[in-house]
């Protein structure tokens, strides 16, 4: 009697500590986990600023961009309006591709130093197509009743984190 | 004999509460660990501060992307000359023309973010360009705005 009481004893005691050990193992791998993850989202990447930053500028870029005062040759004389005008020119008839082309790359070449791609597209249809795509620059976009525009502006240069020591 | 059994059935009762316990006790430590380890972290939010600033800034100055030549930062958030630092320049892209208007005076941010790492407890800096136009006397200027904020560094925010 005291031999079979003893054995099932020990097993009793085996069992509880494989449980605990195992109990352990998983709290402390969930442990791990979670730590992990909560440091891998709460952490702000200066990736993240520079992104939001470069979206912001291009938005307001965009806006003074459509307001911009130019002068065009239009129906035999000189006029005067605004980008947004002479872009509803060129998309109607193309003629004034030259004249938008030339006045979009005097401003965004002298504000972001050549380091953009504007795109400005009706539908399908590309209007303009200024500078090179760049995997490491952010978009702004900015979708007007007659056509979209897009403004991509590369992370080195502009708007830029400096970053400070913690 | 009946003291034999109630003896047995104590000692049944003991390892059972025993065994609830070494169950519970792990998740308990688990959880205060978990939860203590999250809300005790400290996380520097100076970058995301920096970026609100500048929007606010932005959005202050710019109506539409004209700004007007009499624009001051000093009317765009409330400064206590400590805490934050902030400049923003304009240039003229169709004449010589540039005005900058800074916060209240902070040399020891400005200085801070001019050096950037260079110097140790260095604030958090953002620098922004955008195309805007300059309102002046009447007509619009094609220019470039450029925005310099600084965040302090405190213990409160990292």
């Amino acid at each position: 009697m005291m031999r079979i009481s003893k054995r099932g004893q020990s097993g009793e005691a085996i069992s509880l500590t494989v449980t605990l050990v195992l109990v352990l193992i998983l709290l402390v791998s969930f442990y791990f986990v979670i730590k992990f993850v909560s440091i891998s989202h709460s952490a702000i990447s200066p990736e993240t600023v520079t992104a939001s930053t470069l979206k912001i500028s291009g938005e307001e870029s965009l806006k003074a961009y459509l307001q911009t005062p130019v002068t065009a040759y239009y129906g035999g004389k000189n006029m005067n309006m605004t980008m947004y005008d002479l872009i509803m020119l060129t998309k109607s008839n193309g003629i004034e591709k030259t004249s938008l082309e030339s006045y979009s790359q005097s401003i965004f070449d002298r504000t972001y130093s050549g380091n953009y791609h504007l795109s400005i597209n009706s539908g399908e249809n590309s209007i303009i197509d200024l500078g090179k795509d760049s995997p490491f620059g952010t978009s702004s976009q900015l979708s007007l009743p007659d056509f979209n525009l897009t403004l991509q502006i590369y992370s080195a240069t502009a708007p830029q984190e400096i970053p400070g020591k913690i | 004999m009946i003291h034999g059994k109630k003896a047995q059935a104590i000692s049944k009762g003991v390892m059972v509460a025993l065994k609830i316990l070494f169950i519970i006790m792990p998740i308990i430590l688990f959880v205060a660990l978990t939860v203590g380890s999250v809300f005790s972290s400290k996380q520097d939010v100076r970058p995301l501060e920096a970026v609100l600033l500048s929007k606010q800034i932005l959005d202050c100055i710019s109506k539409q992307g004209i700004i007007n030549e009499t624009f001051d930062v000093n009317s765009c958030y409330l400064d206590d000359g400590v805490s934050y630092y902030a400049n923003a320049t304009i240039y003229s892209m169709d004449s010589q023309f540039s005005k900058s208007s800074t916060s209240k005076a902070n040399t020891e941010l400005e200085t801070g973010c001019r050096l950037g790492n260079i110097i140790s407890k260095a604030p958090s800096c953002l620098n922004q360009t955008s195309y805007v136009l300059i309102s002046r006397a009447g007509r619009l200027e094609k220019g470039k705005l450029e925005i310099l904020v600084g965040v302090k560094k405190y213990d409160e925010n990292i």
